[in-house]
């Protein structure tokens, strides 16, 4: 063996010397291109008209909503640089940025605001906001600058809503005609990123977009290919035909986590969707409290968790996770499989056969037969339905089941979250509230809570709101699930919120870039 | 005589084309989903996203809440006027959608075709000339194999070696021949293995078999007899007479891969109709499925007929019952 001469060693360390410094060096570089692999073709090339998930993406790089929520929910201004809300919080006056350009050039007024609002209230069009807006009787210009929101009524949700970008985005008059025909191309946003071209079953471009009012992307161009197979988009990350993609497989992540596979990195949105066990309490059985009680005790989130999704999902108690403003520090029911023998005993419980139901394709046969196991532990016979999406939709609506596993949003406000628990009028044709719960006390503190304005008197309504459905639990809440994106080490800087979108204030693509 | 039969084969034609059309247009309502959400974009699970009268008046302006076999004639009437209505998703009118899908799908086919047959004809004449060797075997034993093995299987077994392992090729994606000839071939070479595979197994069988029978013939010995050389006895004689059978595998072949594989194109991300047609399906896009589907068995008739001229050019004994 030829020994190593002095030189050699000294060319080595000062070889590892430049290398460390180049990882050290976080500072952003401007330039190159992200190509994301995603999981969906585009369909629709109308911000107002949600279709799939990627439009929502597209929507996220291209265009704006008024306002903007942080990574930890709060709001802040962004195309509104200020408003006040007046007469009983019935009327919002909103301020604009002022200089914000379209991608055409055009700079951003009231007009255009009025119009996306106008559109998206008209029911000819379609629109996914509609529903988001129901409480805006009409908007109003006042000045270029400044233009008036009147509501029917008081709604504590407004601002929330405004901050999210399926409500509406800021797209310039006229750029939209009115009735289900639709646009050829996209109309102009405000957004970091500026449309190029789509060729379908190809790709979608995007350029970074100049006179961006606020911190521009550091990446020239994004790139969308979409590749419909999860694993076929992982390998094309690993073969390096794609510099990130979305919702990569669990299992493939775990083996990120484990060092099993190099080069890739991963930005996880803990609180893409939410798992829980709801219960029919309409009918027997588990109109029987103590029987829902037994079961709780009884189930032991890690275990499912670990089973279903690989160790990468939180549990939870509740519909917002530990630390978040909304989640309360309320007693709920803790694996006690003992405790749960003698609820069961006391539920009068006669080892009848349990029918849980759930979702085909989804994790459910896994976390099923899990929950099967561990109830069975405490004696409790418990037989799977898992059953096509849409006949599940069906029992579901009908209370034709007995207990099910089921899959639950990511709100930013807890209304909505807390409002599918509302006595609905029908049993038999469930709208929102599948587990037929309907209880006086907890529709009053949910009207309270509606009407409301202050922020730490509804923190209070909704402590108790929290502690009333966990005393009567209709719903037994599993966990997070999470989602993931994942990405070739040349990829820095991009952040994540909680529910996974490409572009959330403060992070996402724009504030990625390229370390090549 | 020729015209005859043309004529004929072109009568039977109409009531197959009306049962693939009754069977297109049912067979999407089979599979639950909501047009007027689907047009939305409103998850079934949100249904209460929007209100009665809405969802009602939209129902009502796409003709949906009319009986069935009204949207059939509507449908019907309106495609032999060239209109095959717009997607629920896009809005864009479905006949623009497929066709500018149909290009992709037509390179693939006519690449894994001509991969297809440049294996198999090869393979199953040397099989045949070396009945019971070890080609033979390792022939046969391709054959088999191919005809076995999952088309998605071997798909993602080839990118892993050619795209993870060794790098030389792009694992997904797709470039016009026209525009980037040399992108196209990188892009279209492992689908076309794949489907040229799939095309190439049962082919090799059939051209083995018809050459083993053609090599005891007359006019082979004959052949044989009078001197002439292995190429023109094998080539000239007895691969020709061979290939009307393989004519009829080739040509249903074909339609099926003009049909566009939604295996394939969905592993390797060709935007081909195949794909189409699977984004179609799980959007529930009802015209796309309708559109798409009707092409393909379209397009799987009128080549039953073209082989059938084929057939009769190639055998003029041939007749119709």
């Amino acid at each position: 063996m030829k020994k190593a001469s002095p030189l050699s060693f000294v060319l080595i360390a000062t070889l590892c010397f430049a290398a460390s410094l180049h990882a050290a060096s976080a500072e952003p570089k401007r330039g190159g291109s992200i190509t994301l692999g995603i999981s969906k073709e585009l369909a629709l090339m109308n911000p107002l008209i949600n279709t799939s998930s990627t439009e929502a993406r597209i929507r996220e790089l291209m265009f704006e909503p008024l306002l903007a929520r942080d990574l930890k929910g709060a709001i802040h201004p962004r195309l509104a640089e200020s408003w006040e809300i007046w007469k009983d919080s019935k009327v919002y006056t909103f301020k604009l940025r002022r200089g914000v350009k379209f991608h055409n050039g055009k700079e951003l007024t009231a007009d255009d605001i009025k119009f996306a609002i106008d559109y998206t209230l008209n029911p000819k069009n379609g629109a996914y906001g509609l529903e988001d807006l129901s409480a805006v009787d009409r908007a109003e210009v006042v000045d270029k600058y400044t233009f008036k929101m009147h509501l029917k009524q008081h709604n504590p949700l407004l601002l929330t809503v405004l901050s999210e970008i399926r409500a509406f985005s800021a797209i310039p008059k006229e750029s939209l005609t009115e009735g289900m025909r639709k646009p050829t191309t996209f109309p102009p946003g405000t957004g970091p990123f500026k449309f190029v071209e789509w060729l379908p079953g190809q790709r979608i471009v995007f350029d970074r977009f100049g006179d961006y009012w606020g911190q521009k992307a550091y990446v020239d161009r994004v790139i969308m290919r979409e590749i419909g197979d999860n694993t076929v988009r992982f390998t094309a990350l690993q073969a390096g035909d794609v510099d990130m993609i979305e919702r990569t497989p669990y299992e493939w992540v775990q083996q990120i986590v484990e060092g099993k596979i190099r080069g890739v990195g991963y930005a996880k949105a803990a609180r893409a969707g939410a798992r829980n066990l709801e219960f029919n309490v309409a009918d027997p059985p588990f109109n029987n409290k103590k029987l829902r009680l037994a079961i709780a005790h009884a189930l032991d989130r890690k275990e499912i968790l670990q089973a279903a999704y690989h160790g990468l999902a939180d549990a939870a108690d509740q519909r917002f996770p530990k630390g978040h403003y909304w989640n309360f520090d309320v007693p709920s029911p803790a694996f006690d499989q003992n405790k749960a023998k003698a609820l069961l005993k006391e539920a009068g419980y006669k080892g009848e056969t349990l029918e849980l139901m759930g979702n085909r394709g989804e994790v459910a046969d896994i976390e099923g037969a899990t929950i099967q196991a561990q109830l069975k532990r405490i004696g409790v016979k418990v037989e799977l339905k898992i059953l096509e999406r849409a006949s599940a939709l069906e029992a579901r609506r009908q209370g034709k089941y007995m207990f099910k596993l089921a899959g639950g949003s990511d709100y930013p406000d807890p209304l909505p979250a807390y409002e599918e628990y509302a006595c609905e009028p029908d049993p038999r044709k469930r709208r929102l509230n599948e587990s037929g719960y309907c209880d006086k006390e907890y529709d009053a503190l949910l009207r309270k809570a509606e009407a409301e304005v202050d922020q730490d008197k509804r923190r209070t309504l909704f402590r108790q709101i929290v502690t009333k459905l966990l005393d009567d639990l209709p719903i037994f809440a599993i966990g997070f699930t999470p989602r993931f994106f994942t990405f070739r080490d040349h990829v820095k800087g991009f952040v994540t919120n909680g529910s996974g979108d490409f572009e959330p204030w403060g992070g996402g693509l724009s504030h990625a870039w390229v370390d090549k | 005589m020729f015209g005859r039969y043309f004529v004929q084969r072109v009568l039977q034609l109409i009531p197959v084309l009306i049962l693939v059309s009754v069977a297109v247009f049912l067979i999407i309502r089979i599979i639950p989903g909501d047009p007027v959400l689907v047009m939305l974009g409103i998850d079934p699970e949100e249904r209460a996203r929007i209100s009665e009268e809405q969802y009602e008046s939209l129902k009502h302006q796409l003709g949906y809440d009319r009986p069935i076999y009204v949207q059939y004639i509507n449908w019907v009437s309106r495609i032999v006027q060239g209109d095959m209505g717009l997607s629920l998703r896009s809005r864009r009118p479905i006949f623009d959608v497929i066709f500018e899908r149909y290009p992709a799908t037509l390179y693939l086919a006519l690449t894994a075709l001509l991969t297809g047959v440049l294996i198999a004809i090869p393979t199953g004449v040397i099989a045949a000339m070396r009945q019971n060797t070890s080609v033979d075997y390792a022939a046969m034993g391709f054959a088999l194999w191919g005809i076995a093995v999952p088309n998605f299987w071997l798909a993602l077994m080839l990118i892993v070696l050619f795209s993870l392992k060794l790098g030389w090729l792009p694992s997904i994606g797709y470039a016009s021949p026209f525009e980037n000839p040399w992108l196209f071939l990188q892009h279209v070479f492992l689908p076309a293995i794949v489907m040229g595979t799939d095309l190439a197994a049962p082919l090799t069988r059939y051209i083995r078999a018809e050459m083993l029978e053609q090599l005891t013939q007359d006019y082979v010995r004959t052949a044989w007899a009078k001197g002439l050389p292995a190429r023109m006895v094998i080539v000239r004689h007895a691969l020709k007479n061979s290939l009307i059978a393989a004519v009829t595998v080739i040509g249903l072949q074909t339609a099926r891969l003009l049909g566009g594989s939604t295996i394939v194109e969905t592993v390797f991300s060709w935007p081909g109709v195949g794909r189409l047609l699977i984004e179609g399906i799980y959007s529930r896009d009802y015209p796309i499925v309708q559109g798409a589907v009707l092409l393909i068995a379209v397009t799987f008739v009128f080549i039953n007929l073209f082989v059938d001229m084929v057939y009769k050019w190639l055998d003029p004994r041939i007749k119709l019952e």
